[in-house]
């Protein structure tokens, strides 16, 4: 029961529409062609703390990176992004602090705690066994 | 979880900040967003629309992320208050009677409640307090309540197998200090193993041991906490010192633990433990006692049963078991000491039964009870009436509540909203009545009682009274509001909507609930108003009552001089002196000296009997025990007692040396010689093999209470008998001025003989008087505050049931109006309404007060039960608060106005 502690979703299965997957982004921009794929709650906070545990950052920035390193398939929706932070910030596992942006103005930086970096240990390790278990069930045939 | 809380918390508290923290974190979002996009060759107005649109609905994120600080559930809370403070700025008389009816519910029962902890709740600060029993040495055939004497202890110490140990201990008076700082202190006398079988360690420096209490030992002792802030400033260097206690310097070997105030505490506190080995330090007085016993001093003496006794059982032992063990040990005595230990048992109680003494335990608990229930009833009207106040306001809310029922809002939200509002109400309600019971218990505080020593009964509220006042008003906050609440949200929508009638209206034209609210409600207060007037006669009967002497400006200094080391003689040549130059002093009529005043605390009984009794009669009939006073000359005129036959004392006549005579009053020749003739018989006494003669007698005058019937009394003359003018001396003055400014100057004269000297608390004869009238007019307002907010309650209630009655049958009063009906015709209707209530709680509430007076005719003295003012008063009081309550609704009735009552609804 690892993976109920550290996913309190896979419970519930309660599922969101945090995330706005973008398939087949076209290469030349022009506005996503968003198809809205929902993924399991909790997803989101993973990616956060994910990007928290390179450096502290504020929340464009983070919503960036995730773009970024998703090859542009994954948009947070800045409606998800701000209540999920936070909730982490709530819970203790990043903290938040007032510091100056690269372009020399004031942002709400976040960085990982000591707390969100166990939470980010356990909570890769589960999604590594529920992927893994999920994609054995979907090749199985 | 604590995290989480304080997150919660800081959010709610810094809501302003966390609220522009969000606004420039999402607008340093956008900002950023604009720019990128401009960078990418949008132009800015292009890139504020697509920064915009892919944000979405601004507020509706803003929500989100305020729903994730986990605060909604206080914002909502926040706003239900904010609702029902602005409903009771709308309402603010009704608002007011209810939070000033709670506070006055809760004030008494949280004042009450205190008072009761502080004095039958309370349980020893020592290690497992619940071993423990009480040991009580035991007539077969009458007292069981003596306490204990040294040999004895010492023997069943030695043989209570069933005890783990057994201490013994003595409240004391010393005088301790020198110089002007000697002050008499209440002291423990403890056996040497005291602290280590209560399991008491010292705080600093070291306890009482066994060693200590040997023949011999060194002058040690162990100091009080408190004791030590106030002497000693909490020096640790206090211990090693010496103080001087009576004529000898004592060691001070260490200090007790704070919370621990000996084994009286409250009433008794002392300021140190001694061991008992220097009892005659303290307490050099041999107690006469009817009991004869070899030895000179307590320590040696079987008779004289002056200490108190507590064991510790063993694991698994019971206080029977105990009891069974010392009884054992207890015949072993009597037979080995038949003239001081014939028919003597033990009796063993465990000690958290009894908070006080087992002799008025009892009826002090049946006294708490009886007043706790009856608090708790006026808190009940309390609770019931504030409900009907809300449930009136929550009728004219139908509309609305119809309203947001419609519109969406669920029902548990708008009973949450309903509940605020009286929670709101209530907590007030508790402010009010903490503040209201602070008062009464600073006020019950400040009462100068005239006991020997300063009682340190701890009546601060402390944080479980207020726990338990707070508890209390949510309690009736939510007792008070459910029912409107529930009510008033059951609107069916459109009935509401249409302002028809009230769906909810409660029960039959006749006899609603309402109606059985205001019935009881009329029975309890005139119980409680009979009540009231009853103990307001008998303080006026008491203080009335002719205590035989007169008190007025008679100033009563009590000096202990043996606490300072007088032996009788010094004590004689000390009070001759002072007799003296108090005599000199401007305005003093009569001066004199006496073991005791009259109604002070000090009580002493001899074993008496008349001479002239002969064989058989001499030794089969007992000594009668008789309270006794040894009295000086002059006391008869100092409290103004007239001698009815024969003479009063003359220091000079009576010598020493003389033949001992004594002063007896009127009720004493009756009960020894009802034929008269008192003067010149002679008694005998448990005091000496020689018998007296009777040289006078007093007019009947009160000694112990002002409620006694006239009681034999005898005295003796202080100048034969100067070994009872040591331990508490009180030194009469009357004074054609003022008795309290004459008994400071007395002090300080009497300070001028001897700087060492210590005095009682100094008083007044006046203040002895006040003080036995004391428990009396506590109940008295106490009962009399209850009477009259139920009254007033009641009132309230009555007014309700009525006006709702009026406003419901407006159209009915119009039409009668319309058809001829005369203002007397409605006022009679009006009247109707009430009047059954009214009848039915008033014949309730007078069987049931006729049953409460009867109950406690005991503690009424000079009061019939049926006493016409009492129940006049309560009857008047009642009847005058009825008619007001109809007064103003029929007011309204009258002047309805036919045609403006058919258009009403």
């Amino acid at each position: 029961m690892a993976l109920n502690r550290g996913w309190p979703w896979v419970g519930s299965l309660a599922f969101t529409g945090c995330i706005t997957v973008v398939e087949n982004a076209p290469p030349g921009g022009g506005g996503p062609r968003a198809d809205r794929l929902d993924l399991p709650q909790g997803t989101l906070e993973l990616l956060i703390l994910r990007t928290l545990a390179l450096e502290p950052q504020h929340g464009w920035a983070i919503s960036e990176r995730i773009r970024q390193v998703s090859s542009d398939v994954l948009h947070v929706r800045q409606g998800s992004l701000y209540p999920a932070l936070h909730r982490l910030e709530r819970r203790g596992w990043i903290s938040a602090s007032w510091g100056t942006s690269e372009h020399n103005r004031r942002a709400k930086y976040y960085a990982l705690t000591p707390g969100g970096t166990r939470q980010l240990e356990s909570d890769v390790e589960a999604w590594r066994v529920l992927t893994a278990a999920v994609g054995r069930v979907l090749d199985a045939g | 979880m604590l995290r989480d809380l304080r997150f919660r918390l800081r959010a709610l508290v810094r809501r302003d900040r966390a609220e522009d923290d969000l606004d420039e974190e999402l607008r340093f979002h956008l900002e950023r967003t604009v720019e990128q996009h401009v960078a990418r060759g949008l132009s800015p107005r292009e890139a504020r629309r697509r920064a915009r649109l892919a944000f979405g609905p601004i507020d509706a994120v803003k929500d989100d992320c305020r729903q994730s600080w986990g605060i909604r559930q206080l914002d909502v809370l926040h706003r239900d208050v904010a609702s029902a403070l602005r409903l009771m700025r709308k309402h603010p008389a009704l608002s007011a009677i209810a939070a000033v009816s709670l506070a006055v519910g809760i004030g008494l029962n949280t004042a009450l409640f205190a008072l009761v902890d502080a004095t039958l709740m309370r349980r020893l600060p020592v290690d497992r307090p619940e071993q423990l029993v009480d040991v009580y040495a035991s007539e077969t055939d009458g007292f069981a309540w003596h306490g204990s004497s040294y040999p004895d202890y010492v023997d069943l110490r030695a043989g209570a197998r069933a005890l783990a140990g057994l201490v013994g201990y003595a409240p004391a008076m010393a005088a301790v200090g020198s110089g002007d700082e000697a002050r008499a202190m209440s002291v423990e006398l403890v056996t040497g193993d005291y602290f280590q079988v209560l399991g008491v360690p010292a705080a600093l420096g070291r306890a009482l041991s066994p060693d200590d209490d040997r023949p011999g030992a060194a002058p040690v002792v162990v100091i009080s906490a408190a004791f030590w802030s106030a002497a000693f400033d909490a020096d640790p260097d206090a211990v090693g010192r010496t103080l001087r206690i009576g004529a000898r310097p004592y060691t001070i070997v260490g200090v007790a633990p704070a919370p621990f105030g000996g084994m009286n505490a409250p009433v008794l506190t002392p300021a140190l433990w001694m061991p008992v080995a220097w009892v005659d330090d303290v307490q050099p007085v041999v107690l006469e006692s009817s009991r004869r016993s070899p030895g000179a001093t307590r320590l040696e003496r079987r008779g004289v049963r002056w200490m108190f006794v507590k064991g510790r059982l063993r694991e698994g032992e019971t206080a029977v078991g105990a009891a069974a063990d010392l009884n054992g040990v207890m015949r072993a005595l009597e037979e080995a000491y038949p003239g001081s230990n014939e028919g003597f048992r033990v009796t063993v109680v465990p000690t958290g039964d009894v908070a006080t003494h087992p002799m008025i335990e009892g009826r002090l608990r049946a006294g708490a009870v009886s007043l706790l229930v009856l608090m708790g009833l006026v808190l009940l009207i309390v609770c019931a009436n504030v409900a009907g106040l809300l449930l009136e306001r929550a009728s004219g809310r139908r509309r609305e509540m119809g309203l947001r029922l419609a519109l969406g809002a669920t029902r548990g939200r708008l009973v949450r909203q309903l509940l605020a509002e009286s929670t709101v109400l209530s907590l007030l309600g508790a402010a009010g009545g903490v503040a209201l019971a602070w008062g009464l218990l600073e006020g019950l505080g400040a009462i100068r009682a005239p006991l020997l020593v300063p009682v340190a009964l701890d009546l601060s509220l402390n944080g479980r009274m207020l726990g338990l006042s707070i508890a209390v008003a949510l309690g009736a906050g939510v007792a008070a509001g459910l029912m409107p609440a529930w009510t008033g949200t059951r609107s069916s929508v459109l009935g509401a909507l249409a302002g028809g009638a009230p769906t909810w209206s409660i029960g039959g034209r006749r006899w609603s609930p309402r109606h059985a609210l205001v019935t009881i409600q009329i029975a309890v207060s005139l119980v409680l108003l009979v009540m009231a007037g009853l103990l307001a006669r008998n303080l006026a009967a008491a203080s009335r009552a002719d205590p035989g002497f007169s008190p007025e400006a008679v100033a009563a200094v009590t000096v202990g001089l043996g606490l300072v080391g007088y032996d009788g003689d010094e004590a004689a040549r000390f009070l001759e002196r002072a007799q003296e130059r108090v005599r000199a002093m401007p305005g003093v009529q009569a001066v004199a000296r006496a073991s005791r005043g009259p109604l002070s605390v000090n009580f002493t009984r001899v074993g008496v009997g008349p001479a002239e009794w002969t064989e058989p009669e001499a030794t089969t009939v007992p000594l009668v025990p008789v309270e006794m006073a040894v009295v000086g000359a002059g006391y008869f005129d100092a409290l103004g007692v007239p001698v009815l036959a024969g003479r009063p004392f003359d220091d000079a006549v009576d010598a020493a040396d003389s033949p001992p005579v004594a002063i007896v009053n009127e009720a004493f020749a009756r009960r020894f010689w009802p034929a008269g003739g008192a003067v010149g018989r002679r008694i005998r006494t448990g005091m000496g093999a020689s018998t007296m003669e009777v040289v006078g007698v007093v007019r009947d005058y009160r000694v112990r209470s002002l409620q006694e019937p006239p009681t034999p009394y005898v005295h003796f003359a202080a100048s034969q008998r100067p070994g009872f003018m040591v331990s508490a001396t009180v030194l009469l003055a009357r004074t054609r001025g003022d008795a309290d400014a004459l008994a400071a100057t007395m002090q300080r004269e009497l300070r001028r003989i001897d700087p060492d000297v210590v005095f009682w608390q100094g008083l007044t004869l006046r203040d002895n008087v006040a003080a036995q009238l004391l428990p009396v007019r506590l109940l008295s307002a106490m009962l009399g505050a209850a009477g009259m907010v139920a009254v007033w309650l009641a009132a309230l209630g009555l007014y309700g049931v009525i006006a709702h009655a009026v406003v419901r049958r407006t159209r009915e009063i119009g039409i009668r109006m319309a058809l001829g009906a005369t203002p007397r015709d409605v006022l009679g209707l009006v009247a109707r309404q009430g009047a059954f209530s009214v009848a039915v709680g008033a014949a309730v509430g007078a069987a049931l007060a006729f049953a409460a007076a009867r109950a406690t005719a005991g503690v009424l003295f000079g009061v019939d039960v049926a006493d016409p003012w009492a129940w006049g008063g309560a009857v008047v009081t009642l009847a005058a608060v009825g008619g007001l309550a109809h007064a103003l609704p029929a007011r309204r009735a009258v002047r309805v106005a036919p045609a403006a009552a058919l258009r009403v609804e």
